[in-house]
């Protein structure tokens, strides 16, 4: 009953349809709008093609003439099973399904060769005006199926071409409008199939004979690392490289097979699964991965992401699967987001937060908006100078400084001068004179500070206030930063150290610049004598020292932030725990269901972000990538308490991870403190600029619905609009570009430190 | 036991900021001891893989920081610990006095139901340094632990790797004895009655 038509000539200009399928589609934005409907079709260009030769094309709706509607709407309809209803009764005792993807021979009822003979014009392999384009199967390199799994999404396909640099458009099966589809599904129902693949649980849907289709035209070996990729035609190298077989083959029906496949899952379900009911893998499983990674069985894309630093240490200890898993699922969203923002641009952060955040109409950012949130290049020390005039007063507004450093940065050079101004050492409408005669009093009051303690030797003698925090701030600044070129030797403990055996002497500190950072936190015990010396302020003060190289700028710069600072570390922290309900309060706000997840693992008061917010990031950021972000923040350029909206940043680009993988305390604050080192700063500062936009906006809407006005412009009922909808003090406190200063009450003589 | 879950044995880490909590943890859990660790902010752990007796287990250590002002974040992790391990600095004789404010504010934050029978082991350490530095001798230190109801103690040096694996090993076996005991107390209303036949001899707590 087979009819693989195959005439000696095509009609002139045309190639032989093998396969079609109606109303795919191209999604361009995330607007349904945009998609643009088309034909996804296998084609036999000439009568000698070779398999290779074969075209995979897409073509749009659009760019079809009637004569080829025609063809491509019969053979969607009757191209493969022919133009009996009852066909699969006729079948000739076939048993395989209507979709058997497993079916390689090609035999019995169920070919997938067409049944009617239809050309179509050859289609085009590229396109300036249409999204048309075609695939030589020999430039396949793979084929990535996505099934319909819910009625909810369509299914997809996208094949990735051998040529790295060339991308195409995912295509998108809409079922429920192809005429094609629809008859499959009806033939299907008519004949119930107990073996047929997708009883297994599948949705039938469209895609599904792209594949057995193609399978008549080249070998499509999937990979066992990743489900629904297919390699076609694969070469050894790539057999290697994605269908490893992890597994030995003489050891199958051993005992330790068993961890060996539990292993070979969890390599291949990593990606995007729900894993909740893989806890923890076993001491065995984790030698076992160990093994695999250093025995070269597993295959170069893992393995390389295996040995990324931070994976790496978790491999080692392997405490918890779902901390290693959520990071593998991290590097695999990077990776893809990476692509993703090459390919779509500018739009990409919009996308993205239309598809995290909602999209209601009424609260979505403009064009102009978005392209406002972007990372410029660093402000250099030329670009720097050319803001002030002769006379060494800023020619621009303070606003457009501002601006400028806040979407840039600024390069080293341009540092040391630029943060004083930030710090506000000195203010912006000085001239170079004014800043001089600045300069001189602050060099003179530093030292009368610093002699204050340095002459006191009675009350260094008796006053034991003084002397634990001579011991404390002794302790932490040889535990500051020492990886830091200045910061680096002169340790005692490097050093063998001779007759300096007094503890409480200068204890042997040889570092020059460890021992400036010492007297500066020294005299500022003296200088904020109330709060003193704090655990955490070391690590503030040393960046501003490695740029300004200055002792007594450095000790003003230092006391200017800890202006800003003084509320992270008073005495009965009251400061940080504000600051962490005002992010937990944030986060309700704009990620409800992060924080319902969050609040179910016991994390809803977010702990993790403690020592974030404590010393800014410090911890977990690079040295460099800390003096950038603390310069965007000193702009105080939307909001003082920007750094909120950076950690909103994190949890909002980590949250699917963290919705999908992480379910404990434990697990989560593991995957927090384990984000040092990996955080994307310019990623973040663009999500983080946004979220606050966006949160703005919001904020706006709300207070003018309250207001009662605009009520039209609400969509939603009327009632819920007609309650008022509150914002905390906290959160409207966000929007102000005023530092929130908190200043550490008088201390007690007698008071303990603590 | 039945093996439904791999056991994960939670233990924390207090003392006053410096006596040594971190290159402790990192000595015991890498084998290594440097310069270069920074002073603890907040809380971290780190998981270590043991077997005792045949049993494997995960120790999930906590390092905390020493600062007194950041203790009252204690109460986010300290609860479902099994052991917690009381470290000073024998050099520095208030980090010794300060041992028991630990010890009880610990009790408070971690709302531990019996204390009396909750397993603390201390940790005198640095004593690489020479003798004349030393503050607190080994018979006060003893003499203290026990006063607080026979605690183990042990003299370490995270420097130099003296005695940390010995001591981490007591920490591992009380731990496991407090979960154990948790566990079948919690399985109270089970009908079988299993009798802890616990072999106290492996553990002084
Ligand atoms: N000589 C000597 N020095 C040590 C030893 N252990 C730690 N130190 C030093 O003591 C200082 C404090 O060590 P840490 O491990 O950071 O102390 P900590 O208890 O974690 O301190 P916080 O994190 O502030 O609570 C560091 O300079 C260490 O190098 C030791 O066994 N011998
Ligand atoms: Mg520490």
């Amino acid at each position: 009953m087979v009819h693989i038509v195959s005439p000696r000539s095509f009609p002139p200009g045309k190639g032989q349809l093998l396969y079609v399928k109606s109303k795919v589609y191209v999604h361009v934005t995330s607007s349904k709008k945009d998609n643009v409907p088309g034909y996804l079709v296998i084609v036999k260009p000439f009568p000698d093609s070779p398999k290779t030769d074969l075209v995979v094309a897409f073509i749009p709706e659009s760019d079809v003439s009637q004569d080829d509607v025609n063809a491509l709407d019969y053979f969607d309809l009757y191209g493969l099973d022919g133009e009996e209803n009852n066909f699969y009764g006729n079948s000739n005792g076939s048993t395989s399904s209507a979709t058997d993807r497993g079916n390689h021979n090609g035999g019995g009822g169920r070919s997938n060769y067409p049944k009617v003979a239809r050309f179509i014009e050859r289609p085009r392999m590229s396109s300036m005006s249409s999204f048309a384009f075609g695939l030589a199967i020999s430039n396949i390199f793979s084929i990535q199926v996505r099934p319909k799994t819910t009625t909810l999404w369509e299914g997809s396909v996208v094949l990735h071409p051998k040529d790295v640099l060339e991308k195409v458009p995912a295509l998108f099966f809409h079922d429920d409008e192809s005429a094609g589809t629809k008859r499959e599904q009806k033939l299907k129902s008519q004949r119930f199939d107990p073996f047929a693949e997708n009883s297994k649980g599948g949705l039938y849907w469209g895609g599904d004979r792209f594949v057995s289709c193609m399978r008549n035209y080249c070998v499509l070996e999937e990979s066992t690392l990743e489900k629904g990729m297919y390699l076609v035609n694969p070469s050894k190298d790539d057999t290697i490289n994605f269908i490893p077989n992890v597994l030995d083959e003489s050891e199958v029906g051993n005992g330790p097979e068993s961890v060996g496949n539990a292993v070979n899952e969890f390599l291949n379900g990593a990606k995007w699964r729900v894993l909740t009911g893989l806890a923890s893998v076993t001491s065995f499983a984790k030698k076992q991965l160990n093994g695999m990674t250093q025995n070269g069985s597993i295959p170069a894309p893992i393995r390389n992401l295996l040995n990324q630093p931070q994976v790496r240490v978790v491999g080692d200890d392997f405490d918890s699967a779902n901390v290693y898993l959520a990071k593998w699922a991290l590097a695999v969203q990077e990776e893809a987001e990476k692509s993703r923002k090459q390919i779509v641009g500018n739009d990409y952060y919009r996308e993205l937060m239309e598809s995290e955040l909602g999209n209601e109409t009424t609260v979505a950012l403009t064009p102009q908006e978005v392209s406002r949130a972007r990372r410029l290049k660093p402000v250099s020390k030329v670009e720097w100078e050319s803001q002030f005039d002769s006379s060494g007063r800023l020619q621009i507004t303070m606003r457009e400084v501002l601006d400028r450093v806040f979407h840039g940065g600024l390069e080293p050079e341009a540092r040391r001068e630029a943060w004083l101004f930030l710090l506000k050492v000195y203010p912006f409408d000085t001239s170079s004179e004014e800043r001089q005669q600045l300069l001189a009093s602050l060099y003179e009051s530093y030292v009368e500070y610093k002699n204050s303690w340095k002459g006191d030797l009675e009350r260094q003698d008796k006053d034991a206030y003084w002397k634990d925090q001579k011991v404390r701030i002794d302790k932490d600044v040889r535990r500051t930063d020492r990886e830091i070129d200045i910061y680096k030797g002169g340790d005692p403990m490097d050093v063998e150290t001779t007759g300096n055996e007094d503890p409480d002497d200068d204890a042997g500190l040889k570092n020059p610049h460890l021992m400036v950072l010492r007297d500066i936190l020294f005299s500022y015990n003296e200088l904020n004598h109330n709060l003193g010396y704090v655990q955490g302020m070391s690590d503030l003060v040393s960046p501003l020292y490695y740029v300004l190289r200055d002792e007594p700028l450095t000790f003003w710069a230092f006391a200017r932030f800890m202006e800003v600072m003084e509320r992270n570390f008073v005495r009965d922290l009251s400061g940080m725990k504000e600051q962490m309900l005002t992010l937990t309060e944030l986060v309700q706000f704009m990620m409800p269901s992060l924080y319902q997840h969050l609040e179910q693992c016991d994390s809803g008061n977010l702990f993790f972000f403690f020592r974030m917010l404590l010393v800014w990031f410090k911890r977990e950021l690079s040295f460099e990538d800390t003096l950038k972000l603390w310069e965007i923040l000193w702009t105080n350029y939307y909001s003082s308490q920007f750094v909120l909206f950076f950690s909103l940043a994190i949890l909002e680009k980590h949250s699917k991870i963290i919705m999908n993988t992480l379910n404990r305390f434990d697990d989560i604050l593991k995957y927090m403190n384990d984000l040092s080192g990996t955080l994307e700063i310019d990623d973040l500062l663009v999500r983080a600029e946004l979220l606050f936009m966006k949160f703005k906006q919001v904020v706006e809407m709300i207070d003018r619905r309250n207001a009662g006005i605009g009520f039209s412009a609400v969509q939603g009922d009327v009632d819920s609009s007609l309650q008022r909808i509150p914002i905390s003090k906290q959160l409207r406190l966000l929007l102000s570009t005023e530092p929130v200063i908190q200043r550490e009450n008088p201390r007690e003589v007698g008071d303990p430190i603590g | 036991m039945s093996n439904r879950r791999k056991t994960i044995l939670k233990v924390i880490i207090l003392g006053d900021s410096g006596v040594g909590k971190t290159s402790l943890m990192q000595q015991f859990i890498n084998g290594k001891f440097s310069q270069q660790y920074k002073a603890t902010i907040g809380a971290d752990f780190l998981p270590k893989d043991m077997t005792i007796d045949d049993k494997q287990v995960t120790m999930q250590i906590w390092d905390t920081a020493g600062q007194e002002r950041f203790q009252s974040l204690g109460v986010a992790f300290y609860r479902g610990s099994d052991c917690c391990v009381l470290v000073f600095d024998v050099t520095n004789t208030k980090s010794f006095e300060n041992l028991q404010s630990w010890r009880d504010e610990f009790l408070i934050q971690a709302n531990i139901k019996d204390p009396d029978n909750f397993p603390f082991v201390v940790i005198g350490n640095k004593i690489d340094v020479e003798e004349n530095k030393r503050m607190v001798s080994a018979k006060k230190a003893q003499a203290l632990c026990a006063s607080l109801g026979n605690l183990p103690y042990f003299e370490t040096s995270a420097k130099e790797a003296v005695n940390v694996e010995q001591a981490f090993d007591v920490v591992a076996r009380c731990a496991l004895q407090q979960e154990e005991s948790l566990e079948y107390s919690d399985d109270y209303t089970d009908a079988v009655n299993i009798h802890v036949d616990g072999d106290n001899s492996t553990c002084g707590c």
